[in-house]
């Protein structure tokens, strides 16, 4: 059964250290990471992308983005679109990019100004196919997703999160 | 009274070194030299006030400083052939040479940005309503109605008059209503448009200037450079011209915006008269032109949404052809509505200068 547990790549990359030291996998979401440009994202926001640990072939993969003020003052965000857009990156465990949600979309270019209180949680959820950007069902293994929050600028982005699609 | 080089200061403690390799008869007294400078010291704040609007009157100078950390006068002169008539006014208000220096300094100019206040308004510049910044488009005239152009999606409600308040560049900063929403048509379904969605030809709405706010027909903020991400407006883009008619552009045309975020870019067009999905939304804009840079710069981010775009058609002339309202998400594509449909859907709208 899927757990609902999000794992950090870095708890994988430990794990995987500990059972697999030199499997090629393991060192590859960085080569996946800097194909984006991303900007930082400030300290006193915290943002995660939950993902099941394990999702069955051909179903749904639910992706929850969430955006916390971890800090004790209000903090501005100056958002891209109307409301609030995500864009995700799904790749396969060896780097390759398999899936993005915002690919050939067009968003529109307004500046959107949330001001997150001290505590406050925002929640995306999004979902994704399990196909290709062509269109073709992706095939069972290991894979990497990320989230991006459109801001002014660079996007911020997640860590990645490692997920398995079973059999 | 007591004297220290280390409270003189530089210009008297030279003084004092020199009295004292000269002559020094009676350490006790003060020398000569060193009551002129003390003297000098205490009115430097006189020939400050009296010097500056003098100084400052006359062409090369930068600036003028009571200079209090090394008990002097110093001006700045933007070249040496400027140092002359410095001195020469210096002279003549009986302050020595010995009380001031003048140093050659890069000239300072004022630095405004498409995200500061401008009145009047041109096109380009940073609007906000409600929680949203976006960029005024370009002014243009309804008839006799004092206007300016952004898109749908930059009012209350995308389609619809909710009669918007628009401000400039932030409510905050200047709370004058600097316009109100007049005119935006509801986006409609049948037709050409897909099954399930709502169109328009263009993604723009007007609104009517406020009486007591300036604006500027035919003009849009010009930047230092295209596709350069600085801000800081250093010139007028002059609207001589307006393409009313064009909706098919040939593929390769170079075209402009400038807008809040970005500043001045420019791409070539790639696909015209493209019906375009917006993200996210239901809507579909109807025969849009997309945008690129053949060496991949980001030409649009958010907050550009209602950049005019046109085409330099010689020096800071230009030709108005469409408002921005979109592009991907990395940046490095942007869309607009030509002209045509955004007067197929507004009106005649005149916004040369």
């Amino acid at each position: 059964m899927p757990t609902s547990t999000a794992v950090t790549l870095a708890l994988l990359a430990a794990a995987c250290a500990a059972e697999r030291p030199e499997h090629p996998d393991d060192a590859r979401a960085a080569d996946v990471a800097e194909r984006t440009m991303t900007a930082s994202v400030p300290d006193s926001l915290l943002l995660r992308l939950i993902v099941p640990g394990e999702v069955r072939a051909g179903r749904r993969v639910p992706l929850t983005l969430t955006i916390e003020n971890r800090g004790t003052r209000p903090l501005d965000l100056y958002l891209r679109g109307r409301g609030i857009t995500v864009d995700v990156e799904v790749a396969r465990a060896g780097g390759e990019v398999v899936w993005r949600r915002l690919e050939g979309e067009i968003i529109p270019a307004i500046l959107h100004l949330r001001t997150l209180a001290p505590g406050e949680r925002l929640e995306v959820e999004v979902e994704w196919d399990q196909r290709t950007a062509g269109g073709a069902p992706v095939a069972p293994g290991a894979y990497l997703a990320r989230a991006l929050l459109l801001v002014e600028g660079d996007p911020w982005a997640t860590e990645w999160v490692a997920f398995r699609i079973g059999g | 009274m007591r004297f220290t080089i280390a409270s003189l200061g530089p210009v008297v403690a030279t003084s004092l070194v020199l009295g004292a390799c000269a002559d020094a008869p009676n350490p006790v007294e003060p020398p000569a030299q060193l009551e002129a400078a003390a003297a000098a010291q205490g009115r430097l704040p006189d020939w400050f006030a009296q010097s500056s609007p003098v100084v400052l009157a006359l062409p090369g100078t930068v600036f003028a400083d009571h200079d209090e950390a090394n008990d002097r006068l110093l001006f700045g002169v933007e070249n040496a052939a400027a140092i002359r008539g410095v001195t020469t006014a210096l002279s003549r208000l009986g302050i020595p040479s010995s009380a001031y220096a003048i140093e050659i300094t890069e000239p300072i100019y004022q630095v405004a940005t498409l995200r500061d206040r401008w009145r009047p308004t041109q096109g380009g510049i940073q609007i906000h309503f409600g929680n949203f910044l976006c960029t005024l488009g370009f002014n243009a005239d309804d008839g006799t109605q004092r206007s300016f152009i952004t898109n749908s999606h930059c009012t209350g409600k995308q389609g619809g008059v909710q009669s918007t308040q628009y401000y400039q560049p932030t409510s905050s900063v200047d709370g004058t209503v600097i316009a109100t929403e007049v005119e935006d048509p509801q986006y409609v379904r049948g037709g050409a448009c897909p099954r399930g969605r709502k169109c328009r030809q263009s993604d723009a709405s007007r609104a009517l200037y406020s009486s007591s706010v300036g604006s500027t027909r035919g003009a849009i903020a010009r930047t230092s450079g295209a596709n350069n991400g600085s801000l800081e407006v250093t010139g007028t883009f002059s609207v001589t011209a307006q393409d009313n008619t064009t909706r098919t552009f040939a593929g390769g045309t170079t075209v402009n915006k400038v807008g809040r975020t970005t500043g001045w870019t420019r791409g070539n067009t790639t696909n015209s008269c493209v019906n375009v999905n917006v993200s996210g939304t239901n809507i579909t804009q109807l025969c849009q032109t997309l945008v690129q840079d053949p060496n991949g710069a980001v030409l649009v981010g958010g907050g550009d949404s209602g950049s005019g775009v046109f085409r330099v058609t010689s020096g800071d002339n230009v030709q108005l052809v469409g408002i921005l309202w979109g592009g991907s998400s990395d940046g490095r594509l942007f869309v607009f509505s030509p002209l045509n449909n955004i007067q197929q859907e507004l009106g005649t709208l005149v916004a040369t200068n």
